[in-house]
């Protein structure tokens, strides 16, 4: 068995030869395998393809996880970058402006929207620009169906919160102008869909769609159910019926709305380390593949033997049928490399049937 | 008055507590009880996010009111009377521009009673020890939430002791990329892991502080008396 056939068994809730190893390798990690900067290898889509294959084939994971938020970088972009007092600044087509230290990864400095009135002239980033796509198509070119790729969809609270609004005002927001929201989330959601609908006709395999700001520590499940889930179901819903299968992944304890998660049309649920295994594949195995949760904490810092013993953990509250193991989150920026292998390969021997 | 103006800041309603306060004001009730009244409803804020009642969204908006609230007596208020808990320097380090939990903590903290100073985000180092030096600090307050820029706080806490600060001020970090273990590693006075938490930390610290303070006073004064 190959990796993609692996990683599309368990997605289908099967039981593959091994469980698949996908750790969510990240733009400071990639990039720190490649030996650049991050801000070099997340604007230059020949860097970028070229640190995804480097991590790729130095680790021997299951997926190559395609995290660009919208994907390649346009020549109209990478014109406007610009540095600013230590800072990569680079205005994006979707209006945000985001700001990369020399040395870490990608931040916003300026969000798209001081007010609501400028949703109307908000533009659906163009997303026919062939330079939008060169790094996808590069990776299913050259890894020929023997991995499992999986592109990043925007998700429309994220997006709108941390890009859009940003946190802050958007939190408020929430609560004073509900109205304004669920419009700017609307587009959101056409931007999402549009995205993953072109991932999915260039032949991605899966979508990871990530939603930080709607973590459990931050927003109620309350807040949740009005603004974070009505608009990933959408999304969910919309790919799987274009045949797409999408991954959903939300921070923190998100114990007590797994069951809405599992309800969003999603094919797999990243938890994060605090959710039981055992628990979610009770409650919701029975729907979503599970895929998890190795502390990023002891991948960042622990020792071989706390690494594999995670690694353990996991497979045996999980078990092997419709499971992925991954990392909790996405990997801690200076993540060292040799812990990442022993993760892996953690993964690849305890997985074994 | 003052139950519906603390009522005011729980429920965060950021829209009519200026009219409450200017009435309580024409009433004739004194700034200083009007910020012991916003004081108290913000404890209550800061219980219920403790307790996951409240989560990010209801403490901004209740941390907006008061401030609405304070942007109006801050004038008039009697500085004699107002008993500051203690004075706080905050900011989120160098190349880091997160800023939300950091501006959370600053508010909770005012809610409490401390006089503080936000730096705002992505703040040099050296801006840390100069404003240090210049406005005396009791807590110095750092913020990360990045991996990549967690190792700035040991540069702060190491620029401190070049600049001989290190021992006038107390050091607390949080932020996504702390940890309690960081703290102890870089030397650090405390971490707290939400804002809730660290106000109870800085009021710890604070009761320490003046034990220490009091230690450091009595062989003094043994020392002067046989001098
Ligand atoms: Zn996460």
């Amino acid at each position: 068995m190959n990796s993609l056939k692996r990683f599309r068994e368990a997605m289908q809730r099967g039981t593959p030869d091994r469980v698949p190893v996908a750790p969510m390798v990240n733009v400071p990690h990639a990039s720190r395998v490649l030996g650049v900067k991050p801000w070099e290898y997340v604007t230059d889509n020949k860097l970028y393809v070229k640190g995804q294959l480097k991590a790729w084939r130095l680790y021997g994971y299951d997926w190559i996880f395609n995290h660009q938020p919208i994907q390649g970088i346009t020549r109209e972009e990478r014109r406007a970058m610009r540095v600013e007092n230590g800072f990569v600044v680079l205005p994006t087509e979707l209006g945000t402006t985001l700001k990369i230290p020399l040395e870490g990864g990608p931040a916003v400095k300026e969000p798209a929207l001081k007010s609501y009135d400028e949703l109307d002239k908000l533009e659906m980033p163009d997303l026919d620009k062939p330079e939008r796509w060169e790094p996808l198509k590069a990776l299913l070119e050259k890894t020929k169906g023997e991995v499992y790729i999986c592109s990043k969809v925007p998700a429309p609270f994220h997006y709108a919160a941390e890009w859009m609004r940003g946190m802050e005002n958007f939190m408020l927001d929430m609560i004073t102008q509900p109205r304004e929201v669920h419009r700017l989330l609307e587009f959101m959601t056409e931007v999402a869909i549009e995205i993953g609908k072109r991932q999915i006709d260039l032949g991605t395999h899966g979508i990871m769609m990530e939603d930080p700001s709607a973590a459990a520590q931050v927003i109620s499940p309350v807040h949740y159910r009005e603004f974070a889930y009505p608009y990933e179901k959408k999304v969910c819903s919309a790919l799987r019926k274009y045949g797409g299968e999408v991954i959903i992944h939300i921070c923190g304890d998100t114990t007590p709305i797994l069951e809405d998660l599992a309800k969003t049309g999603a094919s797999c649920l990243s938890v994060d380390e605090s959710v039981d295994l055992r628990d979610a594949k009770r409650r919701v195995g029975n729907r979503v593949a599970l895929f998890g949760n190795v502390s990023v904490d002891t991948i960042y810092r622990g020792t071989r033997a706390e690494i594999e013993g995670n690694v353990e953990k996991c497979i045996t509250s999980a078990g092997s049928e419709g499971y992925i193991v991954s990392s909790s989150c996405g990997l801690h920026a200076g993540t060292p490399i040799e812990n990442l292998k022993v993760m892996v390969n953690a993964g690849k021997k305890m997985g074994a049937r | 008055m003052g139950e519906e103006i603390k009522k005011a800041v729980i429920e965060g309603k950021i829209y009519e507590i200026e009219e409450l306060v200017n009435a309580a004001l024409e009433h004739g009730e004194a700034a200083n009880d009007i910020l012991k009244d916003m004081i108290s409803g913000m404890e209550v804020v800061s219980d219920l996010f403790e307790r996951r009642v409240y989560y990010v969204p209801e403490t901004l908006l209740s941390a907006h009111a008061m401030q609405r609230g304070l942007d109006i007596i801050r004038p008039l208020l009697n500085y004699d009377k107002v008993e500051v808990q203690g004075k706080v320097l905050i900011g989120t380090v160098a190349g880091d521009v997160h800023d939300i939990g950091k501006n959370l903590v600053s508010m909770f903290l005012e809610g409490a009673g401390f006089e503080v100073k936000n730096l705002g985000r992505d703040v040099p180092t050296q801006v840390f020890v100069e404003e240090t030096r210049k406005y005396k600090p009791d807590i110095l307050g750092l913020s990360a939430m990045m991996s990549t820029t967690i190792v700035k706080m040991r540069e702060v806490i190491e620029a401190l002791e070049e600049a001989g600060l290190r021992d006038d001020v107390l050091v607390i970090i949080g932020g996504a990329a702390a940890s309690e273990s960081y703290a102890r590693e870089i030397g650090a006075d405390g971490y707290a892991s939400d804002a809730a938490k660290a106000v109870k930390l800085c009021e710890k610290l604070m009761k320490e502080r003046g034990k220490r303070e009091l230690v450091k006073e009595v062989p003094r004064s043994h020392a002067a008396r046989h001098a």
